[in-house]
């Protein structure tokens, strides 16, 4: 009788905790798939966001090409033929106020077809396929400080040989970015731009003694709805997988890229 | 009384309590409770029926919170870690402990030495139980705190 009351005891002690773990396993099952199927949702969410962003940017770029070839091909053309027009008029016909007039149109012409050149080649971006990513940086850099009082140095790494054409593309649009905006708002008079590549990571950093952004000012701008640029910025560092930090001192402001070298094309 | 603030904590568990019938099931318990000790038990002696009473109680809350946790999908982890840590301890005290006070009275009045092995485990599960009451309660410190910032 004992021995039965012990065993029953036992029994149903083992039986309740057997239950009882039983339940707990299953709990803990339940959560590992909800985690892994979150996981997965989460990834694809993510992937999903990346192609919208890529979609947006590619449309970007064609729409950019668009209109460079349209002032390339159809405005450059017809300030060509106005200034060989303009040239056709005989100027020994003409007196000293109207030679003047003339020599004004002409030079006005030419700023025109110079300006429409630039704008087209940097829309379209020409020499970033020609060239790659360190030519056309130079390149741009020297378009958009020619003439001004910013005294600028690049130093970018040589053994950088490009991504693909795309992300090389995003970058390159991230850094005209940056640069449009350092010459427009930070009011900088010294800009370099050095790069630096180490095990698979590109590292670009834009130094100026402007006043630039803080991180803090870049994650408020680039979330408000007239700070496109930023925002831009924002998404094809996002599609790159990289990194883009901003910090300043009463010197120096620096801007820090960082991206992966080896993206899988 | 031991199984009051228990239930009422897992009662309190936002998942938890649309579960109508377990409040039913805490009245039902304090109606057994009148009887039990106006009819059968003396308050003043360890009533093995008003523990184990309590133990299935309990045993019904933790086990209904954790087979809501396995049918709800938006249950989070790392939000319900407090709740289930606390629900485990408590639910092993009690599946450990429902039969030792079913049958502690016989058992002690036919084999002493038993008996008292058996509430040595009955104590051990005790502290099984504390321990994770206080996972539970750092878990529960460890938590982040949402704050409602206006937008900029």
């Amino acid at each position: 009788m004992t021995s039965n009351i012990n065993y029953l005891l036992v029994l149903g002690i083992a039986v309740m905790l057997g239950l009882m773990l039983s339940v707990l396993l299953a709990v803990m099952l339940s959560f590992r798939k909800k985690n892994q199927h979150r996981r997965a949702m989460e990834a694809l969410r993510q992937e999903q966001q990346n192609q919208l962003i890529e979609a947006a940017i590619r449309s970007e770029e064609e729409e950019r090409h668009r209109i460079a070839e349209t002032l390339h091909d159809e405005v450059g053309a017809i300030l060509s033929s106005a200034k060989l027009h303009l040239l056709g008029i005989k100027q020994q016909t003409l007196d000293e106020k109207d030679t003047k007039l003339h020599e004004k149109g002409a030079g006005l012409l030419n700023d025109g077809i110079k300006r429409i050149r630039g704008i087209s080649h940097n829309l379209h971006s020409n020499i970033l396929k020609e060239f790659g990513f360190n030519e056309a940086v130079i390149h741009f850099l020297s378009q958009v400080t020619g003439g001004s009082m910013i005294e600028t140095s690049t130093n970018l790494d040589e053994r950088y040989k490009g991504n693909k054409q795309e992300h090389d593309m995003s970058l390159y649009r991230i850094i005209q970015e940056l640069l449009n905006n350092t010459i427009k708002y930070a009011g900088a008079t010294s800009l370099t731009i050095t790069s630096e590549l180490f095990s698979d990571n590109l590292s670009i950093r834009i130094t100026h003694n402007g006043n630039g952004l803080s991180q803090e000012e870049f994650e408020t701008f680039s979330f408000r709805k007239e700070g496109l640029g930023l925002k831009n910025i924002r998404n094809r560092i996002l599609l790159l997988k990289g990194q883009v930090s901003f910090s300043k001192t009463q010197e120096q402001s620096v801007i820090l890229l960082k991206i992966p070298a080896n993206l899988p094309l | 009384m031991r199984s009051v603030f228990p239930a009422l904590y897992l009662l309190s568990i936002e998942s938890v309590k649309p579960m109508r019938f377990l409040r039913y099931l805490l009245y039902s318990y304090f109606i057994f409770l009148l009887i039990n000790f106006i009819f059968f038990d003396n308050i003043f002696y360890l009533s093995t029926a008003q523990h184990s009473a309590e133990s299935i109680l309990i045993l019904i809350f933790s086990i209904s919170f954790f087979l809501h946790l396995i049918i709800d999908d938006e249950a989070d982890y790392k939000t319900v870690k407090p709740a289930l840590f606390f629900s485990m301890g408590i639910g092993l005290y009690e599946s450990i402990n429902f039969f030792i006070y079913l049958f502690f009275y016989p058992v002690l009045n036919s084999d002493y030495n038993f008996a008292t092995t058996i509430y040595d485990a009955s104590q051990y599960s005790f502290i099984l139980y504390w321990v994770m009451t206080g996972l539970a309660i750092y878990f529960h410190t460890r938590q982040p705190v949402h704050k409602i910032s206006s937008a900029s």
